[in-house]
């Protein structure tokens, strides 16, 4: 793509057709003419909000023709001034948008700059952005423009675009929209590598009382068909193991390119892509009856929603790879008043009966004044969703669960300690585990020592006596773990082994660790104690 | 206990290859109680030290690649690529920990990888992997800048990387013609679209003035603007993002010129 490009792409108008009648409920300025500079500003500003970036999950060859491959671990290509990674070219596709979240910058009733890419637009972006290797690919989300169904169709179109005209096989994240054409969902699947819906609110409550035009039904119902299509699609492939990554060759794109397209005749002539949905309803493949939804515990869809979704049963069937990263999903932290036992539940939840790849939080940031949301001057809650990280890695790679981590009786996580040393000083029972003898999972749970050094632990103990010096030449943090193991049948100083004893040790040990309240945790002095 | 050699070859990866070679040519003669008393400097590293011999070595691709393939096929995929990449480190002790740890390699096989509690396989292990993390780094901090025809990017790195590197913009930009130039060791590697990719030592063709170039080009100042635009006011962090990418990483970068 040359300069001149470049140019009349600027000078051309927003290209979607607005309904006038819709534009004058949206709250909205538009100008005529924005150049492409200006578009982007806006739309990067409001996509900033959406946590992920991931570009992990898949490897993909590159073709030899086209441009771009994906790695299964991710690539960053930069990090912003917040200390996120920056791995996607993060765009909203238009912020216009019909409905009104309270929390959301872009809700309809706030007096904002509004504009709209064009699907060529974004292509071309993405194509240079890439070339440069600026990015790894394309994060595309969007306010709700007419309709879900035709904010879907500019997706599919989009995507269509970049995977065949353009030929683009780097990474692409697509946001789902709630309340979306379920065929739209699939073939959008088809082109994408990761799907996310954000959950938003923990409870169908908060939803209701934040996002009254958004359903916990239209929300849940897409996660459902989305996580059908990529269990269909994974068995398709044989991959049965939770871990197992999708690795594409090269060539796949190009075969694909081969097959007749399924119905892409463009946003304008919807009617087509809909009609060719009854024709590819001669799926051979069976869903597996014997893995049914696992059983309701507060968060998961009831049986006449379940009867609604058997249509969608035979969803990633077709002979291509559907959604090969997986899915996510995000939920704002700190906006209602959930603790953090019901969060970590919802996400344990999620990630058992949705079988999603990653849940992110998102500390809520007040952008809009309304008496139903917490103050404009709050800060966001970045501790707490620091430790709900840490309790999310704990659930995926060390084998907790959140009931361990937390209960109705002690509902928030201890701001002093992060979760694994807050677990072990409550289970002192447990320890200490000699490191010579104890099986990985026992190390997994031992505070300082993670999955690599446990791994490290268990291959080279094999070959000889291993010293605490070893340990901590394979990475084991000894300042938190020297409380817990024992190496050859020592520990590495002669402690009482008692639980205020070691907390004391873990909070004052180490440099206090500033909430954003500029809370500070000092020693008591004998004043405190009353004992002056 | 037996007489120490000191093997001298060049900075290079077949340089260091080389001296693996003629290192277990030696350790052969001096018989089974070999105490790893052969040691390898590189390239300016002269330190000559008493009672010791010191040999010249002569680059000789074929005897480096004699090595590498006797490595692969010998040791396995994994061992081969640590080894790779720990020849590509900028360590100065890195043939000699090689040596020690090929010694114990070929008597142990594949599996000497599990003996982490031994300073050669452990050495080895750290060399390998900051210079496996320095390369994916720059996976994604490499920025090309447009050329009439060409994708131009320049990079300072510690390592040796190009080599890690090149594989993977091969099979990321096939139709593309591009050229990465590594300022650090002045070598670059030049790949022509549809081509495979070669490394070209020759920094008066390869060193660039870019300034220029980017003021001319619109996704510069674009990817400018986005860069600026995607961070989050309310949870700035310096710190947090000095650790993700330390400042050494940001002189080539165009977000941060």
């Amino acid at each position: 793509m040359n300069t001149d490009t470049f140019t009349s792409l600027s000078k051309s108008k927003p290209a979607s057709p607005h309904d006038p009648a819709e534009l004058s409920v949206c709250g909205s300025i538009t100008k005529d003419s924005m150049t492409l500079d200006e578009k982007l500003a806006i739309l990067t500003d409001a996509a900033k909000y959406d946590v992920a970036c991931t570009s992990s999950g898949v490897d993909r060859k590159g073709s030899g023709k086209g441009i771009g491959n994906s790695q299964a671990c991710g690539i960053c290509h930069t990090f912003a001034a917040d200390g996120r990674c920056v791995s996607l070219l993060k765009i909203l596709m238009t912020n216009e948008c019909i409905f009104d979240c309270k929390y959301c910058i872009n809700r309809r009733s706030n007096d904002v700059l509004r504009a709209t890419f064009s699907p060529d637009e974004i292509c071309t972006l993405t194509m240079e952005f890439y070339r440069r290797n600026y990015i790894e690919g394309l994060f595309l989300s969007s306010g709700i423009l007419q309709s879900p169904d035709h904010t879907m169709e500019l997706f599919y179109e989009t995507l269509y675009k970049l995977r065949h005209t353009y030929h683009f096989h780097g990474y692409i994240h697509i946001k789902a929209i709630p309340g979306g054409n379920p065929f739209l969902l699939e073939q959008i699947g088809y082109l994408c590598d990761r799907m996310s819906i954000n959950l938003e609110l923990p409870t169908a409550d908060s939803l209701k009382a934040l996002a009254p035009h958004k359903t916990r039904k239209n929300i849940l119902t897409p996660m459902k068909q989305i996580q059908i299509g990529i269990r269909n699609s994974r068995q398709n492939l044989r991959l049965n193991g939770k871990y197992d990554h999708v690795s594409m060759s090269g060539s796949y794109y190009d075969r694909i390119t081969q097959d007749p397209p399924t119905a892409f005749i463009g946003a304008d002539s919807g009617k087509d892509l809909f009609a060719s949905s009854q024709t590819s309803s001669h799926r051979s493949v069976t869903p597996d009856s014997n893995r049914a939804f696992p059983a309701a515990s507060g968060w998961s869809l009831s049986a006449a929603e379940e009867t609604s979704l058997s249509e969608s049963a035979a969803f990633g069937t077709a002979r291509k790879y559907f959604v090969p990263a997986g899915q996510s999903t995000q939920m704002i932290v700190g906006a209602t008043s959930e603790n953090d036992y019901q969060l970590l539940t919802i996400t344990e939840n999620l990630y058992k009966q949705f079988e999603l790849k990653r849940v992110f939080f998102s500390a809520f940031i007040p952008v809009n004044d309304d008496p139903a949301l917490p103050a404009r001057d709050t800060k966001p809650p970045l501790l707490r969703e620091h430790r709900l990280y840490q309790a999310d890695w704990l659930l995926r790679f060390y084998g907790f669960g959140a009931s361990e981590l937390l209960s109705p009786m002690r509902p928030n996580f201890n701001l002093q300690l992060d979760p694994k040393c807050d677990w072990a000083v409550r289970h002192l029972e447990k320890f200490p585990v000699e490191i010579m003898k104890a099986d990985y999972y026992e190390l997994l749970r031992v505070p300082g020592i993670g999955m690599r050094s446990a791994r490290r632990i268990v291959a080279s103990r094999k070959m000889g006596q291993l010293t605490f010096l070893d340990l901590k030449k394979f990475g084991v943090v000894l300042k938190r773990a020297q409380f817990f193991i024992t190496c050859n049948g020592h520990m590495l100083y002669r402690i009482p082994f008692d639980e205020r004893f070691i907390t004391n040790q873990l909070i004052y040990g180490e440099k206090p660790f500033l909430d954003s309240q500029g809370l500070q945790f000092t020693q008591p002095t004998l004043f405190d104690l009353g004992l002056s | 206990m037996q007489n120490s050699y000191i093997l001298h070859c060049d900075d290079t990866i077949d340089g260091l290859l080389t001296a693996l070679y003629d290192g277990f040519v030696i350790k052969k003669k001096l018989g089974s109680s070999y105490d790893d008393c052969i040691s390898i400097s590189i390239g300016s590293d002269q330190n000559y030290s008493l009672f010791s011999t010191w040999i010249e070595i002569m680059t000789d691709p074929k005897k480096a690649s004699l090595t590498a393939s006797t490595i692969y096929h010998q040791l396995g995929a994994d061992v081969y690529a640590q080894v790779f990449r720990t020849l590509c480190h900028y360590d100065d002790s890195r043939g000699t920990v090689l040596m020690g740890f090929l010694t114990r390699a070929f008597k142990e096989g594949p599996s000497v990888l599990d003996h982490l509690s031994d300073p050669y396989v452990m050495r080895v292990l750290e060399l390998s992997r900051k210079c496996g993390n320095e390369s994916h780094l720059f996976y994604g901090f490499v920025r090309f800048t447009q050329l009439e025809n060409t994708l131009y990017s320049r990079i300072e790195p510690k390592c040796n990387v190009l080599p890690i590197l090149s594989p993977h913009f091969n099979d990321r930009f096939p139709k593309e013609n591009w050229i990465i130039y590594d300022v650090t060791h002045k070598i670059g590697s030049v790949h022509k679209a549809g081509n495979s990719w070669f490394i070209l030592e020759d920094p008066a063709l390869l060193d660039i003035d870019l300034t220029n170039h980017q003021k001319k080009d619109p996704f510069h100042a674009l990817w400018r603007s986005f860069f600026q635009a995607i961070a989050i006011e309310e949870r700035e962090n310096p710190r947090c993002q000095n650790t993700l990418i330390p400042k050494w990483y940001r002189r080539h970068m165009d977000e941060f010129l």
